[in-house]
């Protein structure tokens, strides 16, 4: 459904998302969005990468580019060590997650009762 | 009088040759050979080849060499030496290639191995003419020339070959800190690092003089108490290099070299990286590894004693540089005494070798730092090939899990949506009845039209009737 890579090229670490499968899933149920980005997205202050707390965006996951691809150097502030980058990847599941529930489809069934009181 | 010795030893303790016309000193051992003489330019094992530190200056170097190789009584002279013109003196063999340049560059000497990969034997090309000689015939004698890689033809045999910097300013390759070659030539395509600084401690006869000249050429200086003071004159202190590139901070290692140091004092290399995502390679256990390995055959290759300060160290030995094991969790924060040095990010934004000794040879000294320069060098070329991979992960969950959710939502709607229906329902039963005479008619949906109406007059009509 979603797929995560560091890479190092030209000495700068790049993340590579490739969520196609996952867009799949939410064109299906209907969720809109630009050429670049889906409307109407979970809401969250960080555009890439939470650095503080090695988590991937939920914006990430979002980006209609395959894959998308961020430069980390200018995400951290300090070097994240080899342990961050691992948490960074491994938080792709839980926030894959919150983007599901956000769009998740409501099937909402209404169902009117009206009795007639006899005269 | 300047001395120039020419030894050849099948071991490292040198039967030296003794030379009267060029002084009297003969080199004993190994051990005499590394403690002080800088200047010292040699292949190990099989060759040495050395010019003594009294020899000031490259004209005094080209000149005892010269001489000494004319002078017949020479017979230790290996078979392909010779004097070209007024300056050079080149041997070339299937072995190896040794050269001296026109503005007192070198002796140098390369192995085979080493030839094969430069291209050009110098970084600054501008300023030196090289005469190569080979088969007693001389092939070019041009700047910018000539490609010595070509000039040789077999592969190293015995000679294992290291190259030591003259007390002259000396070139080195801008990239990996290597002689012979230049950046344009180096095998590794990019520099990695940005600037370089060493902390030199030890202890100075004349502190104060050498602080004096220190800070006007812009290094800084301080006290350091973990140094040993010592039984002499000299006084304990460090001194920082000014951060720049790797033949500035060398020129100024050798410049302030402490007169005097012990197993106390440690010679610090921080190094920053153009790249800050560089550390994040360089704090995983595949590099600790590759580190490890290459001291290893570092301090082999320079026969230093296994239980030496500088294996003691690299063992782990010494409380303040212990071996690097495990990735920190965070570089910033983490304990400073280590071989490696994360934590120097926060202050420098650099990584802090501390591994290395205050060697007693300060050309041990100039080859370790160039030795780390390219460890790290060949290390971020291709971290790969060293084991390092980069975190991946696929995520995948399963439509089932996704289903189950649907159904939770599904039922929370008509509960809320019940209460209101019941509600409805009371309302309805609390109606009173129609009056007398009244019909009352249930209109589903709400829609009341003239078929509706039509009914309901049809309905009053038997009513009546």
């Amino acid at each position: 459904m979603v797929n995560l890579k560091v890479k190092r090229e030209g000495g700068k670490l790049y993340l590579y998302v490739n969520a196609k499968e996952l867009h799949d899933m939410l064109d299906a149920v209907g969720a809109t969005h630009t050429n670049d980005v889906y409307n109407d997205r979970p809401a969250t202050v960080f555009a890439v990468v939470d650095a503080g707390r090695n988590q991937i965006s939920t914006d990430s996951l979002l980006k209609r580019e395959y894959p998308y691809k961020a430069d980390l150097s200018r995400v951290y502030t300090e070097p994240p060590s080899i342990q961050n980058i691992r948490r960074l990847c491994e938080s792709a599941h839980e926030q894959t997650r919150k983007v599901l529930e956000h769009y998740q489809p409501i099937d909402i069934s209404i169902e009117i009762q009206k009795k007639v009181v006899k005269g | 009088m300047p001395r120039y010795f020419w030894c050849h030893s099948s071991s490292l303790r040198i039967g030296a040759f003794n030379l009267p016309a060029f002084g009297s000193r003969i080199y004993q051992d190994a051990t005499e050979l590394f403690e002080g003489n800088w200047g010292t330019t040699y292949v190990n094992d099989k060759i040495l080849f050395m010019a003594d530190s009294s020899i000031g200056s490259a004209d005094e170097q080209r000149t005892a060499l010269a001489a000494a190789l004319a002078l017949g009584g020479l017979t230790a002279l290996p078979p392909g030496f010779s004097t070209i013109g007024k300056y050079a003196v080149i041997r070339h063999n299937t072995n190896g290639l040794a050269y001296y340049t026109s503005d007192g560059c070198g002796p140098v000497l390369y192995s085979m191995a080493e030839l094969a990969d430069y291209v050009e034997p110098m970084r600054d090309t501008e300023n030196y003419t090289i005469t190569c000689v080979a088969d007693n015939a001389i092939q070019l004698d041009q700047r910018y020339m000539p490609p010595i890689g070509e000039l040789v033809g077999s592969a190293a045999t015995a000679i294992t070959a290291k190259t030591f910097p003259s007390d002259q300013s000396f070139r080195t390759c801008g990239h990996c800190g290597r002689t012979g070659h230049d950046t344009r030539t180096c095998a590794h395509t990019e520099q990695v690092y940005d600037k370089i600084g060493v902390e030199l401690e030890g202890r100075w006869i004349d502190l104060n003089a050498v602080i004096r000249r220190a800070r006007a050429d812009g290094l800084t200086a301080a006290a350091d108490g973990s140094v040993n003071a010592g039984n002499s004159d000299a006084r304990a202190y460090e001194i920082q290099t000014k951060p720049g590139s790797l033949g500035q901070t060398l020129s100024q290692v050798v410049k302030y070299y402490p007169d005097e140091a012990d197993k106390s004092c440690g010679m610090h290399v921080h190094v920053s990286f153009k790249q800050a995502t560089d550390f994040t390679c360089l704090s995983s256990e595949p590099f600790f590894a590759y580190f490890k390995e290459r001291w290893e055959t570092w301090g082999a290759a320079n026969n230093l004693a296994p239980l030496g300060e500088f294996f003691a160290r690299l063992r782990g030995a010494n409380t303040f540089c212990r071996p690097n094991t495990e990735t920190p969790a965070r570089l910033t924060n983490t304990d400073r005494y280590f071989q490696l040095n994360f934590s120097a990010y926060g202050e420098h934004k650099t990584v802090e070798c501390r591994l290395l000794p205050m060697f007693v040879n300060q050309a041990l000294s100039v080859s370790a730092i160039q030795e780390l320069i390219d460890i790290y060098q060949v290390f971020l070329a291709s971290p790969e090939a060293y084991g390092l991979t980069l975190p991946e992960q696929g995520i995948d969950i399963p439509a089932a899990e996704m289903q189950a959710q649907i159904i939770e939502q599904e039922l929370e709607v008509p509960v809320a949506y019940t209460l209101v229906l019941d509600r409805r329902e009371l309302e309805l039963e609390d109606i009173l009845p129609p009056a007398p005479g009244m019909l009352r008619v249930a209109i589903p949906g709400g829609r009341f039209d003239m078929a509706m109406l039509r009914k309901i007059a049809e309905l009053q009509k038997a009513r009546v009737a």
